[in-house]
């Protein structure tokens, strides 16, 4: 086959990439477990494979500029290796939200707000079932798949906005646990900002297929 | 096959072409069973060094080696060494494809009978052909003379020639220059699949060229050799301002 170890490492980045994303999306499953059982140990675990995320990220980059600089691909194959290089970036800082829901975890966990918990807990979840969803857009190059699963993210957001709510409203007869209501508050957006980040990476799926730029979710799209 | 540390390595080679200098204190090591690419600008050295790795500039009148070149444990130019028999070893492809003007056939058979090959002539051609996939396109005529073949034909039936007597090295001096993109691209997937088998050193001024099917790349300027190393750090982070300089096309 013409150009086949090109097309080999092509592959290889494919595969690197659904990789990060796995590990992404195991290390925020653990995190919303560690959140929901007050596991303190799981915890742990998640914040250790940061630096394991962040080299995955480096080398998926490096290969691809390597690539880049010593195949010159055009076309989609050019338009792949740019948003691997941009899909890499996104799935490290998801990988940090992940990250930082464990930290809240171990911080919070003698805290008792039931109800926030388990909206957490609820948001993690639609941001795992958001990544599996949009890795599955990216393998099968499936554009529909990729706008169905961004579609998903307006739920994580009115869960956003309803934690918010909730919480601000509780806050007035709970003013010694202002800190613990911020932490709960700020945690709620970098899972919000998770979703968004798949729902960004939906639109460069769509981009590396076809070739155009979209925003997904906004009105008129 | 070569035990030996590296295909073949030059230590302080010099070369001259009468009083002109060509190639100054060349020290290089080809790592076996890769694509070395050597590049440069024109009259950079490139193709003179290619040359000295099988002793083809003896073949023009006036040149002189300073230095050596060790191949298999020893200096190729000892005077004991036979150039010809040496050619049997490093084998090489030209920029402009040139088949003996016999037949398909004997332009394979040729050079392995001078060999002392004694196996089964057929088999020889079948095989030598096969891999360079012109089997298919040329079985039924391998009495017809080779000079009717397309260039890209000609040029991959140069190679089928060379690899016939089972070398360790193959050169290739600009072996696509003068082929059209697709019969330049089916030769840069043979270069690719034969460095299973053998060690390829391919000299380029198609910088593109050396970045698709190169594992190390040499950069010569002015005869000196600039700057050698992995073609994905080469072409990716050159340590040398005046490597970078050249790969990004600002000069040559």
């Amino acid at each position: 086959m013409h150009r086949s170890s090109f097309n080999e490492e092509l592959a290889n980045i494919r595969t690197s990439l659904v990789a990060m994303a796995s590990r992404v999306e195991e290390d925020l499953r653990k995190a919303v477990q560690a959140l929901r059982e007050r596991d303190e140990a799981l915890a742990l675990s998640v914040k250790e494979s940061d630096s394991t995320v962040n080299a995955m990220q480096f080398s998926l980059q490096d290969t691809a500029a390597v690539l880049m600089a010593t195949q010159q691909p055009v076309a989609r194959d050019l338009r792949e290796l740019v948003s691997a290089i941009r899909l890499a970036d996104n799935l490290e800082r998801m990988g940090d939200y992940a990250v930082h829901l464990a930290r809240t975890a171990i911080k919070l966990k003698n805290a008792q707000w039931p109800v926030q918990f388990s909206l957490l807990g609820e948001m993690g979840e639609r941001g795992c079932a958001m990544l599996r969803a949009m890795i599955d857009a990216y393998i099968t190059q499936d554009v529909d798949a990729a706008i169905a699963c961004a579609a998903l993210d307006i739920e994580v957001d009115q869960m956003h906005h309803q934690l918010m709510a909730l919480t601000m409203e509780e806050l007035r007869t709970r003013t010694e646990q202002a800190s613990e209501a911020i932490k709960i508050i700020r945690t709620s957006g970098f899972l919000e900002r998770f979703a968004d980040h798949v729902t960004n990476s939906c639109e460069l799926v769509i981009y590396i297929t076809q070739g155009r730029h979209t925003e997904l979710n906004e009105k008129g799209n | 096959m070569n035990e030996y540390e590296y295909a073949i390595e030059t230590q302080n080679m010099n070369f001259f072409y009468g009083d002109f200098q060509a190639v100054y204190d060349l020290n290089m090591q080809i790592k076996k069973n890769k694509v070395t690419a050597i590049i440069g600008p024109s009259g950079c050295g490139k193709s003179t060094a290619l040359r000295t790795f099988n002793r083809m500039n003896d073949l023009i009148p006036g040149t002189r080696v300073e230095g050596r070149i060790l191949f298999r444990g020893r200096d190729i130019y000892d005077p004991d060494v036979d150039p010809v028999s040496l050619r049997r070893w490093i084998g090489m492809v030209f920029q402009k494809p040139n088949p003996f003007p016999k037949s398909i056939r004997e332009n394979i058979l040729w050079g392995a009978r001078i060999n002392g090959f004694e196996g089964d002539p057929d088999e020889l051609v079948e095989n030598s052909l096969k891999q360079v996939y012109l089997w298919d396109e040329v079985k039924d005529k391998l009495k017809k003379n080779a000079l009717d073949l397309s260039g890209g034909q000609q040029q991959r039936l140069c190679i089928a020639r060379a690899i016939a007597v089972q070398p360790d090295i193959l050169l290739m001096d600009e072996p696509t220059s003068a082929l059209d993109p697709i019969s330049s691209g089916k030769i840069e997937d043979l270069m690719t699949e034969f460095k299973k088998k053998y060690t390829i050193i391919v000299v380029t001024h198609n910088m593109q060229q050396a970045g698709r099917v190169s594992d190390e790349t040499a950069f010569f300027l002015n005869g000196y050799l600039v700057e050698m190393g992995a073609t994905r750090d080469i072409f990716f982070s050159p340590k040398d301002t005046r490597t970078e300089n050249y790969i990004s096309g600002r000069f040559g």
